[in-house]
């Protein structure tokens, strides 16, 4: 299959933000390097600032030190390029506008208002016909999830960013949807980072899962997954995905100095 | 520009305007009894401040009272509502009538009841909160936790025991932005009160000063009542942070109407049972107080005067023309008010330094009792059909503006990382986020200023025109009238009413149409 | 009284609440123009000296105790409340009873009176039908309209001898008589409003009860009372010119003092007392009227009076107030004729009254002894 998007090199990034009276370093010596058409996975301690990673990959917002680098291009002129999809935890979805116009908008802002035959593919994709006309509080969160999802994608973009999007869910839908998401990556190709809490999550779906230190954030260990693809449920069975989970548990855990308990609903 | 604190930007802004005041003052205006420079505003407020302060004092006092007892009725009615929700309807049907009640006519009627003395302006001013603070503290008693409730309920207690030690708590943020919009309506309310005989007070002074050319008197006046009245609401939103540190400050601007019980049935009873109660509370009123029959015109008489007597066409022509030229001039002025707040907020949103350096001036603008604003109006606008619609425009402006920006501002921020990592420009911004967010603002503040216009047009009307219904009811009364005075009242209260629930169900469809599940 | 002893009301629509007057080929009030000793307009020039506030000394008669009024009667300790209903807010407008009340006459009949200020929200004819006030201060043509319709009231005194509208304008562009009026712009508030029968030839133009409008020029005259914009405009320096309406023929008693025939009957002394005290407190108005003025000032502080307005007002109602009539009958007096001049007038505006409207009874015991109350 042909694989597109941009690669994505991050050096030594570090960010820091006001806060009441002081100050919060986010992230130190940051870095990142995700192929193109890669998919990679960030997992780390609750605030340990990989969310900041994202959304200064998004060009969401600016790094104090270090750079970003994207075949070439910063993350402000890919924005500015609308070459990027992004989904977050909260759907964010627009509560007046139906599941297809909701798609649309991201066409809309990229000057592509009539490409409804690109609307209807996506709702094909993440499995909502039939539900083109709801309104988001019509739909569940797992349904509301797919729309914001086929929404980041509908503008096929060379880089998607993902912060958390099944966070909010059930076992059950989080696993369909991550099934789902391994698929569309695999029919689209762009190059992909997710952001989790979620180990076996994250083993499950990338190629490369990057485990990250309590704030100040920076990546401390690199775990390459190369588990075939498509992967099935069956594989959460196996003796071989326990043991890289493990081993991510294990660099997780001594990434902190301490033994946690993650949030992530199992171990 | 942004990096500029924003409390330097403001003392800059305000002291551009002040210099421009001035200036103009001294030059186009000079003579003309009308602008006076802040100068002169100043130095007057100092010659005769022993003066302005007694007046001052007078007026606060009694719109102290009003507040007090306005508050407690309407607090004491929520609380009836809340633990009896049978009853719930025909309470909100009683509020919001009260809260139509055109001020001019009913002060002339409660002098009649109250006789001479501080009782009028009393009553006024407590009339004119009940509404806005009954709404306030019901909405607070139905915010109250659910699972706090159940508590409650599973110790056997019933509704009063939920209502003593959950609800009553819990309404507290929601009743301080009740008494918050209170704070000025009281203060309106005594000053119209004093125009039915009072020896001391900001509002005669006001008359006074006109009668006398006494130009800088009256913009001290002005803004005296400004910074009273802007006081009082920050004073309360102040005491709401000392008492409920953890919530943030509630505005009322967004309260959507309860829905409608669904069938026929339902629909006929709710809307009968309100009109019956408001009918036998017209009747308990004059009889309770016993008016005379001369002044006490029960709702059949109105109906007579209006379809049945000798020469009812006549009253029905004069009273609906003058009506018509009300609602003309005051649904332009309304619609200019709401479109004008909707652009100004978007503006705001854009340009974010102007918004710094405005918006204090705004909020303070929104409690300016109307009379006071009355003369600088005339004085840009002169007088005519044009003066009433500027002044219902700047009554919805204002509350409109700080409503609507708000709304914005709670714009989720995930929806604007999602246009800005499409890059989205202002427009789209505006359009795909901004005002969407702002409509439930918007269509409630609609709903309130439905009553606040008229309101606003019938003083305009007698102030300053002599146009309209306001008018008819002014006359009418000076000619003792009361026939005709109590078809005017009625007519206008109705329209209000009416006004007040078209606009609540055109706010029900929307919200139901963009954000279902919001409406509850 | 039952309502329905009030017939209904025609008055909505365009008609005379303060004055009227009918403009005709030079015509002022046809139905009673045989004034033809039509008083020329009287021009009041500002004085080019701002009164020197040190001439201003409190004439020491203001500061007089009560207890120099001493009691006539021998036996009446118990004094009978009643509220005196005043027609506006507080000024020298009623400066005589401010007297009575300083002075105590009010006392010396036996009363306990209450002057009670009105307003804009306030209508005296209502506070006394309401029985809220045993004597209120209205016009001939307000109690005419409500005595049309059946309400209960005597006209039992008249202050204002003469109506006290006028039309005011600059005196470099004055309005003296009726005809200078067609083609300018006059400027009323509406419920003060004129009936005109040719009303083309003058632009109307409604605004506050202000004398801003006339002094910026948006206007050419003002409907007003002589005693209260005039003064204001020549207090601040503004000459101005004042055309009173009475003097072409413009006959509405003004300042009347009203009481329900119900008082007229059962508190007939109530009544009588508190003209008598009334009275006697105009006749020391009369005599001083700085010093009246500058009661009003000190009895309310908190109306910000300037006194040179208050002591010019209290000179200008001396014009209206008292007359050649009064000089014979005593003040608050009505002659028959001009109760039918009224009659006529108010007839010309559409208020059909008759003489029954007016009681002279109570002044003619009051001035059983002469013209002058002791």
């Amino acid at each position: 299959m042909a694989r597109r998007g941009a690669p994505v090199d991050v050096v030594g990034v570090g960010r820091t933000f006001a806060l009441g009276g002081g100050e919060v370093e986010a992230l130190r010596g940051f870095d990142m390097h995700v192929p193109a058409g890669g998919f990679n996975a960030l997992i780390g301690p609750s605030g340990c600032g990989k969310s900041t990673a994202l959304r200064l990959v998004a060009g969401l917002d600016v790094p104090d030190e270090g750079t970003i680098d994207m075949d070439g291009a910063s993350p402000d002129q890919m924005r500015r390029g609308r070459r990027i999809g992004v989904a977050f935890q909260d759907p964010s979805l627009l509560p007046w506008r139906t599941v297809s116009t909701n798609i649309r908008l991201a066409l809309e802002l990229v000057g592509r208002r009539h490409d409804t035959a690109a609307v209807s593919d996506l709702i094909e994709l993440v499995g909502l016909q039939g539900f083109e006309k709801a309104r988001p509080a019509q739909l569940s969160g797992g349904m509301r999830q797919r729309v914001a999802i086929a929404r980041s994608l509908v503008t096929e973009p060379d880089l998607l960013l993902l912060d958390e999007p099944f966070g909010a869910l059930d076992a059950l839908t989080r696993q369909q949807l991550n099934d789902e998401l391994q698929r569309i990556w695999t029919a689209r190709g762009t190059t992909t980072i997710l952001v989790t809490h979620s180990i076996p999550e994250a083993v499950y779906v990338a190629d490369e899962v990057l485990v990250m230190s309590p704030r100040p954030g920076r990546v401390v260990a690199h775990h390459a997954i190369d588990f075939e693809r498509p992967r099935t449920r069956e594989l959460l069975l196996t003796d071989e995905f326990h043991a890289k989970v493990e081993a991510v548990s294990g660099s997780l855990h001594r990434s902190e100095g301490q033994v946690v308990r993650l949030e992530a609903d199992d171990s | 520009m942004d990096r500029v604190p924003p409390r330097v930007l403001s003392a800059a802004v305000g002291l551009i305007v002040l210099a421009l005041w001035e200036l103009l003052a001294r030059t186009v205006y000079a003579g003309s009894y009308r602008l006076s420079p802040p100068t002169a505003v100043v130095v007057d407020f100092f010659e005769f401040r022993d003066l302005y302060l007694r007046n001052l004092w007078h007026s606060t006092k009694t719109a102290a009272w009003g507040f007090l007892w306005g508050n407690l009725a309407a607090i004491a009615l929520a609380g009836v509502a809340s633990i009896i929700p049978v009853l719930r309807r025909s309470i909100g049907a009683i509020a919001l009538t009260i809260f139509c009640l055109p001020f001019i006519a009913v002060a002339p009627i409660l002098r009649l009841i109250t006789g001479p003395g501080n009782g009028t302006p009393i009553a006024l001013s407590a009339l004119a909160v009940v509404f806005t603070t009954y709404v306030a503290a019901l909405l607070g008693f139905d915010l109250a936790p659910g699972s706090a409730l159940d508590v409650v309920r599973s110790y056997g207690r019933g509704r009063f025991a939920a209502f003593r030690r959950v609800r009553l708590r819990a309404s507290v943020p929601a009743m301080i932005a009740g008494l918050q919009i209170a704070a000025p309506a009281a203060f309106l309310g005594a000053v119209v009160g004093e125009f039915t005989g009072a020896r001391s007070g900001l509002g005669i002074l006001t008359v006074r000063a006109l009668g006398s050319l006494n130009t800088d008197r009256i913009w001290v006046i002005a803004l005296l009542s400004t910074i009273v009245a802007t006081g009082g609401y920050m004073a309360i939103g102040a005491l709401g942070r000392y008492l409920c540190p953890w919530s943030p400050a509630l505005d009322l601007g967004a309260v959507p109407t309860p829905r409608q019980e669904p069938g026929l049935v339902n629909r006929l009873v709710a809307l009968l049972a309100p009109i019956l109660v408001v009918f036998v509370f017209w009747y308990a009123f004059l009889w309770v107080f016993q008016i005379k029959p001369f002044f006490a015109k029960t709702p059949f008489d109105v109906w007579a005067e209006l379809f049945t007597n000798a020469d009812a066409a006549e009253t029905r022509s004069s009273v609906f023309g003058a009506l018509g030229t009300t609602l003309w001039t005051t649904s332009l002025g309304y619609v200019a008010g709401l479109v004008g707040a909707m652009v100004t907020a978007v503006v705001f949103i854009l340009v974010p330094w102007l918004e710094r350096s405005l918006m204090p001036l705004a909020v303070a603008l929104r409690s300016i009792p109307i009379i006071v604003t009355t003369p600088v109006i005339i004085l840009f606008v002169g007088r005519g059909l044009l003066t009433t619609t500027a002044i219902v425009a700047v009554m919805s402006f204002f509350p409109t503006l700080v409503n609507c920006y708000a709304a914005m501002r709670r714009t989720p921020e995930g929806i604007l990382d999602v246009l800005k990592s499409y890059d989205a420009r202002s427009v789209a911004n505006v359009r795909n986020a901004y005002l969407p967010s702002a409509v439930p603002a918007l269509l409630a503040s609609a709903r309130i200023a439905v009553p606040t216009s008229l309101l606003g047009a019938t003083v305009a009307e007698w102030l300053a025109t002599g146009d309209g219904i306001g008018a008819v009811m002014v006359i009418a009364f000076t000619r003792n009238d009361y026939n005709v005075l109590w078809v005017s009242v009625a007519v206008l209260t109705l329209v209000a009413v009416v006004g007040y629930w078209l606009v609540a169900a055109v706010e029900l469809r929307a919200l139901e149409r963009m954000a279902p599940g919001v409406s509850r | 009284m039952a309502p329905n002893q009030f017939s209904r009301r025609r008055f909505i629509g365009r008609t005379a609440a303060g004055a009227g007057l009918i403009l005709g080929g030079g015509h002022i009030l046809t139905a009673c123009g045989d004034d033809e000793a039509a008083a020329p307009a009287t021009t009041t020039a500002a004085p080019t000296t701002t009164a020197a506030p040190t001439a201003t000394a409190a004439p020491t008669t203001t500061a007089a105790p009560t207890t120099t009024a001493a009691p006539t009667t021998t036996a009446a300790p118990e004094l009978a409340e009643a509220n005196f209903q005043l027609s506006w807010f507080d000024s020298v407008q009623f400066g005589g009873s401010y007297i009575a009340h300083q002075r105590g006459y009010y006392e010396r009949f036996g009363l306990d009176v209450s002057l009670v200020p009105g307003g804009p929200g306030v209508s005296p004819d209502a506070a006394v039908a309401a029985d809220q006030a045993l004597v209120g201060i209205s016009a001939a043509n307000f109690t005419g309209q409500s005595v049309a319709d059946g309400a209960p009231f005597k006209i039992v005194g008249v202050a204002m001898q003469k109506n006290p509208f006028v039309i005011a304008s600059l005196s470099d562009n004055p309005i003296n008589e009726p005809k200078d009026l067609e083609g300018t712009k006059l400027g009323m508030a509406f419920n003060n409003q004129l009936d005109l029968d040719d009303i083309s030839k003058i632009e109307v133009i409604t605004s506050d009860y202000d004398p801003a409008p006339l002094v910026n020029g948006e206007v050419d005259s003002l409907l007003c009372w002589l005693t209260d914009l005039p003064v204001a405009m020549t207090v601040q320096g503004i000459d101005n010119t004042t055309m009173l309406f009475a003097d072409f023929g413009y006959a509405v008693h003004s300042q009347t003092l009203i009481c329900t025939e119900d008082s007229l009957a059962n508190k007939r002394d109530q009544v009588l007392g508190l003209l008598r005290g009334d009275i006697l407190g105009w006749q020391e108005y009369r005599t001083d009227t700085d010093a009246a003025a500058q009661l009003t000032v000190d009895l309310f502080p908190d109306a910000g009076f300037d006194l040179e307005a208050q002591k010019l007002q209290a000179s200008e109602q001396l014009k209206i107030m008292f007359s050649a009539d009064t000089d014979e009958h005593g003040f608050l007096w009505f002659t028959d004729e001009s109760v039918q001049d009224n009659i006529r007038t108010l007839a010309a505006l559409g208020v059909d009254v008759t003489a029954d409207l007016w009681d002279r009874s109570l002044l003619e015991e009051i001035y059983a002894d002469g013209p002058v109350l002791t």
